[in-house]
């Protein structure tokens, strides 16, 4: 599941003595308020594999939850040398952006 | 320095030539205008710098490929009030109109200029918006958070072609005593850099909510030309304590095209970069480009955050990032 801009992602309510353990996974959370309102106060909630990018507020409420809500603006290396790497350059092909377009041309040199 | 144009994502490249490969030039920016005319034509514009000042030259594409370039550059030419400038950045608005700007740093206050070309690849006629002349608080000065090297102001533009809005961006003090504390400014013009929101004189909008006396800098502006989302990244050294010299990448977007400012800010790497580590200087580099409901950033980090740097460790690093917005 992806929520993207939500104001709250996902809220779990429940009452108080109703012991359950809700699941949330497989789930990035985009630019969002709050990801997760877990307003369960005997319950819990179990996070596996969920993500957040650009979240104000991962996780509010005062419900018990394990697992983490990991950061993830899917940052990866756009090249590895064992020298300075500098002056990074970006171009998108906008007529096919969807593919993984990124072009970027890159200079490196010690400093 | 050469230009050289590739047809197929970069896997084979060929010089465009006809430059006259310029001297002891530095900082090339290169931009792309829209497809005009019948047959369909766009044009290529490069800024860079050299010991004239900020230049200007364009071609034409006629096609894909580079027999169809050309056939010849127009210009370079000097920009207006650049003999001390070194860093450019130019975007090509709606109808092939260019604009460039630089900031002349040993004038004072440092100040930033935009160079407006109306007629585009049909003139070598650059002049100066008089009401985009922005003076700064502050020029070649060093500041902790990059190695205690010097942390020019630098702008960057880009045109949002389908609503007409030419948005600059650049770092600046708050108040000429401000010390280690710098803030990114957004302003845009619908009328070729003749008049500016807001106006010349006051501070512009500002894209970051950092709390006072944070460094941010080196900022980079893209519009995305479907929905007119305004995407700024930067780094920020707002988490730092003292001596400030960490930074981390940070970035907001406007869904209003910057009529209100501090859109919410985000920060896109949760580890911190450090400049303190044996000199090692941020200079100006950092890049954007905001296409289709994707923001891609590429940036300078030592933060190991992907925990797969080379030994030793601390050497900066080219990250990238796909950002949906």
């Amino acid at each position: 599941m992806r929520v993207r801009w939500a104001a709250k992602g996902i809220q779990f309510d429940g009452n108080a003595g109703v012991n359950v353990t809700h699941t949330l996974s497989n789930s990035i959370f985009d630019q969002c308020q709050i990801a997760l309102q877990n307003n369960l106060p005997s319950g819990s909630v179990a996070l596996s594999n969920v993500k957040q990018c650009g979240v104000a507020n991962a996780i509010a409420g005062s419900g018990i939850y394990t697992g983490t809500m990991a950061f993830d603006c899917g940052i990866a290396n756009a090249s590895v040398s064992t020298d300075h790497q500098l002056e990074p350059a970006v171009a998108v092909n906008p007529s096919n952006p969807t593919l993984p377009g990124v072009e970027v041309p890159l200079s490196w040199w010690s400093m | 320095m050469v230009v050289y144009v590739s047809n197929d994502a970069g896997s084979n490249w060929t010089e465009l030539s006809g430059l006259n490969r310029p001297n002891a030039s530095a900082t090339p920016k290169l931009a792309v205008g829209p497809l005009l005319g019948t047959p369909l034509k766009s044009s290529l514009w490069l800024s860079y710098s050299d010991s004239s000042g900020a230049r200007a030259a364009g071609i034409e594409v006629r096609n894909a490929g580079t027999s169809n370039m050309g056939p010849t550059w127009t210009g370079p030419t000097t920009l207006p009030s650049s003999g001390s400038s070194v860093f450019t950045s130019i975007t090509v608005g709606p109808t092939g109109e260019v604009a460039v700007a630089h900031v002349a740093r040993s004038v004072s206050p440092p100040t930033v200029y935009l160079a407006v070309n109306t007629n585009g690849l049909g003139s070598t006629n650059f002049l100066n918006q008089a009401s985009a002349a922005f003076a700064l608080k502050y020029g070649d000065e060093n500041f902790p958070v990059n190695a205690g090297l010097s942390m020019p102001p630098i702008p960057t533009l880009d045109w949002d072609r389908a609503r007409n809005k030419l948005y600059i961006v650049y770092p600046d003090r708050p108040a000429t005593n401000s010390v280690n504390d710098t803030d990114i400014y957004v302003r845009y013009s619908t009328n070729k850099g003749a008049a500016w929101i807001p106006a010349s004189g006051s501070n512009g909008h500002k894209a970051n909510t950092g709390a006072p006396l944070s460094t941010e800098f080196h900022p980079r502006l893209s519009v995305d030309q479907k929905s007119g989302f305004v995407g700024v990244v930067w780094y920020d050294g707002r988490q730092g304590a003292a001596p400030y010299t960490n930074a981390w990448l940070f970035a907001s977007v406007s869904t209003n095209g910057f009529a209100t400012a501090q859109p919410r800010n985000f920060q896109v790497n949760p580890a911190r970069s450090s400049a303190d580590v044996a000199v090692r200087s941020y200079k100006e580099y950092i890049g954007l480009r905001y296409q289709s409901g994707f923001l891609y950033p590429a940036w300078l980090d030592n933060s190991n955050y992907k925990a797969n740097a080379p030994t030793p460790t601390n050497q900066f690093e080219i990250y990238t990032s796909r950002i949906p917005f």
